[in-house]
């Protein structure tokens, strides 16, 4: 380990930095720099806006930082219990979501990683078959809210979309990649029959990637709404995002009647009020979640790639 | 082993026809031709002009499901409104509900209508475009001639009174699929209605000692007075355009409305594409004076109503804008009442007119083919388009003598319940934004509200909607015209659009380009023309 750094140190001394590296890396921090400032600006932009009075933010006075602090916004979100019910319902469906999706992706990503697996290339061809092709919107509707019967269920956020192929196949791919088909063979012959090496041998073995398809899910669950806005019909049963959805595209000042008093005016400056702190309230689980794990995240992706 | 391959991909394919052969009759005949079988049951309903409209024995035993279009956040829950609430008194039907927010609903509808999988009985606030009138008539949604004939007498009876409303309403087949708003008992004078009116600032005016403009010229000397010693901040415009919409008010001083797909009907029977008359051209140079001299916001693209009415707050004044309302721009309280309606504009100082829209809203109630009692429903809703029965205000301002009462000599009303109390209160009594409601506006009871906002900007509303004409109206296309006419639209919508931005900002010279520009009929311009005269012909008709 020691004369690993030394020679790194040694070699660091010997490079010169030439003129053209200075440009390069001049420029490199210029571009870097600029995209800094295309991604953190909505960021900011959303925090200030949410503490900001709504009036400001519309008219366009608020344009990075509070131009003053206010906040009702966020006391009206503590009371809209609409959102509180979206909050729960969200969690349901990522969490139960989640869960089946582990379990039926990583089932069908073992099996087909097995070489003896008698139909391996059947299924395989079948799961690629629906990678590019699909029913169609109208059809999918129908097979899933009339002959599975799941209209307005919590169900039909659940069940249908936990199979990703995609997903699959990187399962599939690392077992492949990383379970050496030795490993299995010692197992067999201290008697381990399939189940119990997938169980016991297998998945504790799969620790980063399962990381990362919990991660894809949650973060894909949590963001979803648009099977929520066709599959389901009572608000109670409404996940978070269809909420926020429902609440920032409606409410537009546009089409108010000539006789619009005082109060309705209000009401639609309360509710772009609400807008911003929405955004943020809703993201926060998220941010709280990624730093934690983002290096199974990053190591997760790579897994697959170098064998792959 | 190639073999094999082949094999495996025989198997596959087979796989998946047999699984198409299991699911899609499961699919398809699961339904049956049960359904279209038109449900009729008019033994229900008592005699017409009775209320309860259910003979006894039937009272409260009918239950329809309504789907429709709501603001959630002023108007949550329609089944603990007020309104459906004394209609049910009234009336006998009982209602499910299926409600949701415009965006989500423009999604539900659209599946319902296509699936027929959950449709509702009938569609509140429904929200019709000619493509789901023209595509679904017939197929979800039930034709309503002889109901409307047989069992909705105040309907028939304004649909008679009126054949220009009911051209309006029926679709190329000859059926009317939905009802509408319809505005009735206009003032003296205004045979068309307007939502968006322009604003001038009459105290600029009295103070710089100008009179009201009639032509452009003078309009244009108006706001170069206001610039030079009203709008002297840096980035104060005396005339302020958010969006294409309000942009459009200007080709008004022209002699133009151009708010439907750019044509406008001409004195001899006929239609003209406007981009291409000198008109417009006077218009789009009228335009350009304007912001090169700095008298109009020159972001008017990307500015849009919701940005310009929030500015109100913040005690900008403005020389001229469009808004439903002055308040909405200025904010409440006397800067409001700085402000007065424009009279007509025209380059000859007479004739001129604004752009509005027929007083009539389609696409906003319809039954479907699944509905089990089509007798009642129309019936119910018949009750909406009578301006003797309560229900008419329930479903807007709430009850008499609840919500809203008469001063004592009948000549004015007034709301009762207390500003502070209103939104939350009316959340619950009424449907609020009447936008897309099925019913009857009766603007002579509209006139005597008392509020002091509504007695100042009324008037002046009704001073501007007297030159209120519409240039195209609203027609039917049939499904195959409709799509034609759609791509072809988006199109020439494109190329106009991009050309009046250019020439405002300048990067297109009118002197060089209009030639070019006049001249264009790559885009099939021919075959547009074709369908929208084909169209108004037959509206006429």
């Amino acid at each position: 380990m020691q004369s690993y750094s030394t020679t790194v140190s040694v070699k660091k001394k010997k490079m010169k930095i030439c003129t053209e590296d200075k440009i390069f890396n001049v420029i490199t921090y210029f571009i870097l720099s600029l995209l800094l400032v295309v991604f953190v600006y909505p960021l900011v932009y959303v925090v200030s806006a949410s503490i900001s009075k709504p009036s400001e933010v519309l008219s366009g006075q608020m344009w990075l930082f509070p131009s003053s602090i206010y906040f009702d916004g966020y006391k009206e979100i503590f009371k809209y219990t609409q959102l509180w019910t979206g909050y729960g319902n969200t969690v349901i469906v990522v969490g139960l979501g989640t869960l089946l999706s582990l379990a039926v992706t990583f089932a069908a990503g073992y099996s087909l990683s097995r070489k003896d697996f008698f139909a391996k290339k059947f299924f395989m061809l079948t799961f690629v078959f629906t990678m590019f092709f699909g029913g169609g919107l109208i059809p999918t509707y129908i097979l899933i809210a009339e002959t599975l019967n799941m209209y307005d269920t919590l169900a039909a956020l659940i069940i249908p979309s936990a199979v990703s192929v995609w997903n699959v196949i990187l399962v599939r791919t690392y077992f492949m990649s990383s379970l050496p088909e030795d490993l299995l063979e010692a197992a067999k012959i201290d008697g381990c029959g399939n189940i119990k090496f997938f169980v016991s041998i297998a998945m504790p073995l799969a620790g980063p990637i399962i990381a990362v398809i919990a991660l894809y899910n949650i973060v894909g669950r949590w963001n979803s709404y648009f099977d929520a806005l066709i599959y389901l019909s009572t608000p109670e049963k409404y996940p978070l995002q269809l909420v926020i959805r429902n609440l920032l595209t409606q409410n537009q000042m546009t089409n108010l009647d000539p006789g619009a008093g005082v109060i309705e005016i209000e009401n639609i400056m309360k509710v772009e009020g609400m807008k911003y702190g929405t955004i943020i309230v809703s993201t926060l689980p998220m941010l709280i979640i990624y730093p934690f794990v983002q290096k199974y995240f990053v190591k997760g992706i790579f897994v697959g790639s170098l064998k792959g | 082993m190639k073999n094999k391959k082949l094999m495996l991909i025989v198997a596959a394919v087979l796989a998946v026809a047999v699984v198409c052969a299991v699911v899609i009759p499961i699919a398809t005949c699961d339904k049956g031709p049960a359904q279209k079988v038109l449900h009729s049951n008019p033994q229900v309903l008592a005699d017409a002009g009775v209320y309860p409209i259910l003979k006894e024995e039937y009272k409260d035993q009918i239950t329809l499901k309504i789907m429709g279009a709501n603001n959630a956040a002023i108007n949550p829950d329609w089944s603990q409104n007020k309104f459906f609430q004394r209609m049910e008194a009234k009336t006998g039907v009982k209602f499910t509900f299926e409600v949701y927010g415009d965006d989500m609903y423009d999604e539900k509808k659209s599946l319902a209508l296509s699936t027929e999988n959950n449709l509702p009985d009938i569609f509140f606030k429904a929200n019709f475009s000619n493509y789901d009138e023209v595509t679904y008539g017939g197929k979800s949604l039930r034709s309503l001639n002889e109901l409307i004939d047989g069992y909705a007498p105040n309907i028939k009876a304004l649909l008679d009174a009126n054949p220009a409303l009911k051209k309006s309403i029926t679709t190329t087949d000859g059926n009317i699929y939905a009802l509408p708003t319809i505005y009735t008992n206009l003032p003296d004078g205004i045979t068309n209605i307007m939502r968006d009116y322009l604003w001038i600032n009459q105290a600029w005016l009295t103070e710089l000692n100008l009179e009201m403009p009639g032509t452009p010229e003078e309009f244009l000397n108006v706001m170069r007075v206001f610039k030079q010693k009203k709008c002297t901040g840096k980035g104060d415009y005396p005339f302020v355009v958010a969006g294409i919409d309000h942009l459009l008010n200007v080709f008004n001083f022209f002699g133009m409305d151009l708010k439907s797909y750019w044509v406008q009907a001409n004195g001899n029977g006929g239609i003209e594409f406007m981009p291409q008359t000198e008109e417009f051209r006077s218009a789009l140079q009228f335009i350009r004076t304007m912001v090169s001299e700095g008298l109009m916001n020159d972001n008017w693209a990307v500015m849009d109503a919701t940005t310009l009415n929030a500015t109100g707050a913040s005690g900008t004044k403005y020389g001229c804008y469009s808004a439903a309302a002055p308040q909405y721009v200025v904010g409440y309280g006397e800067n409001m009442r700085e402000y007065v309606t424009l009279d007509p504009i025209s380059p000859t100082g007479e004739n001129g007119f604004w752009g509005a829209s027929f007083p009539a809203q389609r696409g906003c109630f319809a039954i479907t083919t699944v509905c089990k009692y089509p007798e009642a429903a129309i019936r119910w809703i018949d009750a909406l388009y009578d301006f003797d029965l309560p229900c008419n205000l329930w479903a807007i301002i709430g009850e008499e003598n609840k919500e809203w009462k008469w001063n004592d000599e009948k000549t004015a009303w007034f709301s009762t319940v207390s500003d502070k109390d209103y939104a939350k209160v009316m959340a619950t009594t009424i449907i609020q934004t009447g936008d897309g409601m099925p019913y009857l506006v009766d603007e002579s009871f509209w006139e005597k509200q008392e509020t002091a906002i509504d007695k100042y900007t009324r008037p002046l509303r009704n001073r501007q909607m007297k030159h209120g004409k519409v240039g195209y109206p609203l027609v039917y296309f049939n499904s195959k015209d409709l799509r034609e006419i759609g791509d072809l639209a988006t199109d020439i919508n494109n190329y106009v659009n991009r050309y009046i931005a250019a020439v405002i900002s300048g990067d297109k010279n009118l002197d060089s380009d209009w030639t070019t520009f006049k001249t264009f009929n790559r885009l099939s311009l021919d075959r547009y023309m074709e369908i929208l005269t084909k169209a108004y012909n037959e509206y006429k008709v």
